[in-house]
């Protein structure tokens, strides 16, 4: 199974930062592994709702554990840590752990991100290609959220000031377009060929910029 | 003289209030779902466990089939009702492993050109619980009505209605907790004989109810079993029999004030004709005590929850991502409100509610 490593250019490193000194771990239940560390909780919340139609994942603020440091995780090991066995059991008892998105979920997330206060513990458990395949996806994710984000940016640098002047309905093919990526990551279930429809997407995206 | 046929599980408040009534409510209840209906109620399908002479506990392995074939069956079976009574399948579709066993074993059954005969209720709840079937199939493949429980059910003389009800109880016995927490794993694998002081013990300290009653609650059980032709046998095949027998009832009941409230009928032939649960089948009965006594329901993960299931939609579907990360939820409540009635149902299809305030008198007026 391809597993994406440090230097493929989907890799995030997934460390706090200067600007965004948070950090989200995705905790996956199911699989008692931390599958992936993510700095801002709008990517980390959109993320669980991008995977939700594989896996179950849940969004915990990881940098307040007792034990957290940057030379202790980051995306390149964290498959191999989990949650202590006693914040599991604080997820069961608010029901987290079999949560399905539902269309209002997102409502009860942002307000209310766990945050993760006592150890973090090796995991034992076996990562398998189905694993792999998951956390691919999330890097997925995480690449083309990004990348939508800086087209976004473009966009917004380009129309600033002329927007008076712009016809309506210019900005419909970009909506379009983001749709279709995320649509395309939510349903895939070959990995390379959703990689390759969102990257065709993205550049059609491209082309079309003001 | 009229007979109940349902009584309900959870006891009304009033009564909770009066331990004197209480004697009278176990009595009742017992008499509903166990000996009595045993006895007259053979039209009450869920008691077919009890009269079934192939339900040995201790010969399954030759007498069931599998989850595979069973559902392959009960696919059939409903091809040919709908078929002959001209009407189309209403298909209450949640999103959950129980429904989408129904839209998998129909894919795999029935010929595509018969695939018009269903319409699929859902809604967004259905969708977020297995998106990638709906968008990739059942959208494409299968007539949808979005529904809520604002909306008026299917009408009797178009449909015949099935759901995922309530196949959690094939799947496993009211003692996974409290029970074997109590006594242990290996004492629910004792016999019923040896267990029955552990059990009358563990109904004191549990249900507060007063060791006098307890004693004659097992004595009605122990009248129940000893009636059936093939009785359970472990302590485990015993709370399995009275979850399932109890539990079944009352899911089966739960519709029948809802959906005949808006079709204006009271009839309980009619009903029965109507609502056809996917799992309430003698097959799935078989398989599920066989199952059960072959300790194969006995979750440890998350991917064995109802792992016969998944793989069935898995060899029909090919996803990978449901099969091995498919989590149980209650998505029970996404499609329909899953009340328990608090109303007594009798074999002529009336209704008593238990609010009315002078229902007890009521009760003894409708029985006499």
């Amino acid at each position: 199974m391809f597993e994406i490593t440090p230097g493929h250019k989907y890799y995030n490193i997934g460390v706090p930062t200067v600007e965004e000194p948070k950090l989200y771990a995705l905790y996956c239940p199911i699989l008692d592994k931390i599958l992936l560390l993510v700095n801002n909780k709008e990517y980390a919340i959109k993320l669980c709702i991008l995977i939700s139609s594989k896996i179950h994942v849940i969004p915990i603020r990881i940098d307040e554990s007792t034990n957290y440091s940057v030379s202790l995780l980051d995306n390149s090991c964290c498959l191999n840590w989990k949650l202590s066995a006693s914040e599991l059991m604080k997820l069961w008892e608010c029901e987290l752990i079999n949560f399905v998105i539902s269309p209002t979920f997102h409502k009860l997330f942002e307000s209310n991100i766990r945050s993760h206060k006592s150890d973090i513990e090796p995991s034992n458990k076996m990562t398998d290609d189905l694993t792999i395949l998951i956390r691919n996806f999330l890097y997925l994710s995480l690449w083309t959220l990004e990348q939508i984000d800086d087209i976004s940016s473009l966009y917004t640098k380009y129309s600033y000031g002329l927007i008076s002047v712009l016809p309506n309905g210019i900005f419909d093919n970009f909506y379009k377009m983001r749709l279709k990526c995320t649509e395309t990551i939510y349903h895939g279930i070959d990995f390379e060929q959703t990689c390759s429809t969102v990257e065709e997407t993205l550049e059609k995206i491209i082309e079309t910029l003001p | 003289m009229k007979s109940v046929i349902y009584f309900p599980w959870r006891r009304p408040n009033s009564l909770l209030e009066y331990q004197k009534n209480f004697d009278f409510d176990i009595r009742a209840m017992l008499d509903t779902n166990g000996v009595s209906l045993a006895r007259f109620g053979e039209d009450i399908s869920v008691l077919k466990v009890q009269n079934d002479k192939d339900l040995a506990v201790t010969d399954f392995d030759g007498l069931s089939e599998n989850f595979e074939t069973v559902t392959d069956k009960r696919s059939i079976e409903l091809l040919n009702i709908i078929n002959s009574s001209n009407k189309k399948l209403a298909v209450f579709w949640s999103g959950g492993i129980d429904s989408t066993v129904i839209l998998s074993s129909i894919i795999k059954n029935w010929h595509k050109q018969d695939w018009g005969k269903i319409v699929v209720f859902l809604n967004d709840y259905s969708i977020s619980e297995y998106p990638r079937f709906y968008h990739n199939f059942i959208s494409s493949n299968f007539r949808c009505q979005f529904f809520t429980n604002h909306l008026p059910f299917p009408k009797i003389d178009q449909y015949v209605i099935t759901t995922g009800y309530a196949a959690d109880w094939l799947w496993k016995s009211v003692r996974s907790g409290d029970y074997e927490l109590f006594y242990g794993h290996e004492n629910c694998f004792n016999s019923w004989a040896n267990e029955k002081d552990n059990f009358i013990n563990f109904l004191v300290e549990f249900t507060k109810i007063s060791k006098g009653n307890v004693n004659y609650i097992v004595e009605r059980i122990d009248v129940n079993l000893n009636s059936l032709d093939n009785p359970p046998e472990t302590m485990d095949d015993v709370f399995w029999w009275l979850g399932y027998n109890f539990h079944w009832q009352q899911t089966y009941f739960s519709r029948y004030l809802k959906m005949f409230d808006e079709h204006n009928s009271k009839s309980l032939a009619d009903y029965k004709n109507f609502y056809l649960p996917w799992y309430h089948s003698m097959g799935y009965q078989k398989w599920a005590r066989a199952s059960h006594t072959r300790y194969e329901l006995n979750r440890t993960r998350f991917k064995d929850d109802k792992y016969a299931a998944k793989k069935y939609i898995h060899d029909i579907l090919k996803d990978s991502f449901y099969f091995n990360f498919k989590t149980k939820i209650a998505s029970r409540n996404n499609l329909l409100n899953h009340r328990f009635p608090t109303h007594i149902i009798f074999s002529d299809g009336t209704i008593l509610d238990t609010a009315e305030q002078n229902y007890e008198e009521l009760f003894l007026t409708y029985l006499l």
